[in-house]
């Protein structure tokens, strides 16, 4: 079945995400942000331009919407370098080979800011490395935001969050290192001017940064990544079932209504 | 119904054949921004040699195309086929590991992990600083 884009169901109905639940819903009165859906096959085509559907398990993804009503769609113009649709016939995600695969969009304004600082999301399964997914600007001269990682032998790390104007100083971001392989959610979120970059995996809360993150540094518009930072230059391999990223304070409910809902996409019960 | 991408092809390009090497990617390609395929070197084989590496889905018409001579199609109009037959040259499908003097190709289905691709030819990544 093919749902439309958009469409405002009720997903609690349908897998999972509390009662009344409605995705869609985070992004009303003009919350800026991105939402990518691989279940969704109406948003994923296999050219850049969005004319050729994806249809089943294998085929190249050029093109997957943004379903959040922003009109932040990625794509991916280099036929060589499109990610892969797959599917087990339950689950659905985009395959990330980690040698050159990755989405991104036109250069878009900062979701990430002092007024409202920003919430991500992730299902994910990392088969090397962690899944980078990033607002970002390779010069550090300015703020955004960024999941990244190391790779290891047999740990994937995040070191995500809102950044600095100099980088990701140490102790001021998150970072978690988790079991390769492990199907999860990890969400990040970063409240504002003096509040503290705050991950959490599945349901756990795995760093609250030891300081404060004052405001220094603009904001400036870049692309968003989904499988890279700095336009491609860092790349990893492995699954996402469904991204976030939302320039708002979620509430508790909402937040946990959201990992809930995401928990879903990747197969697990949080 | 199945896709008709059956195969992974994972490419290595040495440095110094990038530019020619993305001329033969816009001929083989389905897309007019093929050019940029291959751009930088980010992995290396055990002398230290340099290569532009591309692992993609493929469909099985890649093979048959990679051996025949070379048109410009409709999405490529302006590609240089003096370039891109001078990389054609160079293809090595299937028969060992990355060498500086040619473009060696591992072709296999399509589940195949572009990892194991890159371990067959021989190579490994050069660390990047984040």
């Amino acid at each position: 079945m093919r749902l439309g884009f958009g469409l405002g169901l009720q997903y609690s109905r349908l897998s999972g995400g509390g009662s009344g639940f409605t995705p869609s819903n985070l992004f009303s009165n003009g919350v800026r942000g991105a939402w990518y859906d691989p279940s969704d096959l109406s948003t994923l085509f296999q050219d850049a331009a969005g004319t050729t559907p994806v249809t089943t398990d294998g085929d190249p993804v050029g093109k997957m919407l943004d379903k959040s009503g922003n009109g932040n769609h990625a794509k991916q113009s280099v036929s060589g370098l499109r990610p892969i649709y797959r599917t087990d016939g339950t689950l659905h995600w985009l395959d990330g080979n980690g040698v050159d695969d990755f989405l991104i969009t036109d250069a878009i304004a900062p979701i990430a800011r002092d007024s409202t600082g920003i919430y991500f999301s992730m299902a994910a399964k990392s088969n090397q490395g962690t899944l980078r997914v990033s607002q970002y600007n390779a010069s550090n001269s300015s703020r955004n935001f960024s999941t990244s990682g190391v790779i290891g032998d047999n740990v994937s790390s995040y070191n995500a969050g809102t950044q600095l104007a100099s980088s990701f100083e140490a102790g001021k971001f998150a970072i978690v290192e988790f079991n390769r392989d492990n199907p999860h959610v990890f969400s990040f979120k970063w409240e504002g001017p003096n509040s503290y970059n705050k991950a959490q995996l599945n349901n756990e809360t795995v760093i609250d940064s030891p300081e404060t993150l004052a405001s220094v540094g603009t904001f400036t518009s870049q692309p968003l990544e989904i499988f890279s930072i700095n336009n491609g230059n860092l790349l990893t391999e492995g699954r996402i079932y469904g991204i976030f990223v939302i320039g708002d304070v979620l509430t508790e409910t909402k937040s946990n209504s959201l990992k809930e809902y995401m928990a879903s996409k990747v197969g697990i019960t949080l | 119904m199945n896709t008709k991408y059956t195969q992974r092809a994972t490419i290595a390009v040495p440095i110094y054949q990038i530019e020619d090497a993305n001329q033969l990617a816009l001929c083989l390609g389905e897309s007019s921004s093929d050019d940029q395929t291959f751009t930088t070197a980010k992995y290396q084989d055990a002398d230290g040699n340099l290569y532009a590496v591309c692992s993609t889905v493929v469909k099985p018409i890649f093979a048959e195309m990679a051996g025949e001579d070379l048109q410009a199609h409709t999405h490529a109009l302006n590609v240089n086929l003096e370039k891109a037959q001078r990389a054609q040259a160079l293809l090595q499908i299937n028969e060992g590991t990355a060498t500086p003097n040619v473009i060696a190709v591992i072709l296999g289905v399509r589940l195949e992990s572009a990892q194991e691709h890159i371990q067959l030819l021989g190579l490994s990544a050069v660390l990047i600083e984040e």
